[in-house]
């Protein structure tokens, strides 16, 4: 299992596009793939629950992965968030 | 029927039917699509109730739930107790049918990227998301 704080970078966010583009990146994956903020835990392949944490720019939250593929996982979230969801800023 | 759109699930055997005032029903479509930025696969029917003669949209759900007897349909209404919930009643006896009112952009997204055959559970999700949506927040 793996656990890492992950904080958003693009400036809107966890948007309704963003949202969707991580739970069908999560979608990927085999891997149990969770959210952690403001002590809430959501399913990352579940867009909708995504979306309703609100998440906004500059704002953390925990990733929890675990399964056969939890670091590919990680590592195809993390470059996702990093790259601003291919918003551009 | 007024509109037909695609939407994201593949050979399901359920349809989306979603009954509106206006073109309330083609505009959440719209935005679902946008936000979700994908071309849609399967479809979404759209009754747009038409004001003037409630009996020409009654009919227009009769043949549609004639048209589609071998599909679950679940059918999401803009507003209980106005006629565009009214006219669904008729069936409430039809074991393939399943209502449900207050229909809003959070339930629709929710509709179409739920990953489940389950009708019932599909129901109970998109009420639960409605429900859930409605936060004050500030």
């Amino acid at each position: 299992m793996i656990k890492k704080n992950l904080t958003i970078k693009n400036e809107l966010g966890l948007h309704a596009r963003a949202s969707n583009k991580l739970s069908t990146e999560a979608t990927k994956f085999k891997s149990k793939i969770e959210i952690i903020f403001n002590d809430q835990i959501i399913d990352c392949k579940n867009m909708m629950d995504i979306l309703m944490l609100s998440i906004g720019i500059h704002d953390s939250f925990t990733i929890k992965i675990s399964g056969v593929d939890e670091k590919k996982a990680l590592e195809s979230i993390e470059k996702l968030i990093n790259n601003l969801f291919g918003e551009g800023k | 029927m007024t509109y037909m759109y695609p939407l994201f699930i593949e050979k399901s055997m359920f349809k989306f039917l979603l009954i509106t005032h206006g073109n309330l029903g083609q505009s959440l479509v719209e935005c679902v699509e946008n936000n979700l930025q994908k071309n849609c696969q399967n479809i979404i029917d759209i009754i747009s109730l038409n004001a003037l003669d409630i009996d020409f949209s009654r009919k227009e759900l009769d043949a549609y739930v004639k048209k589609n007897k071998n599909f679950d349909i679940i059918i999401l209404t803009d507003l209980y107790g106005a006629s565009s919930s009214n006219i669904v009643k008729k069936h409430t006896s039809d074991e393939n049918i399943y209502a449900i009112s207050g229909l809003n952009l959070p339930m629709l997204m929710k509709a179409v990227t739920l990953k489940t055959d389950d009708i019932q559970m599909m129901v109970d999700e998109i009420i639960k998301c409605g429900n859930k949506s409605i936060i004050n927040f500030l």
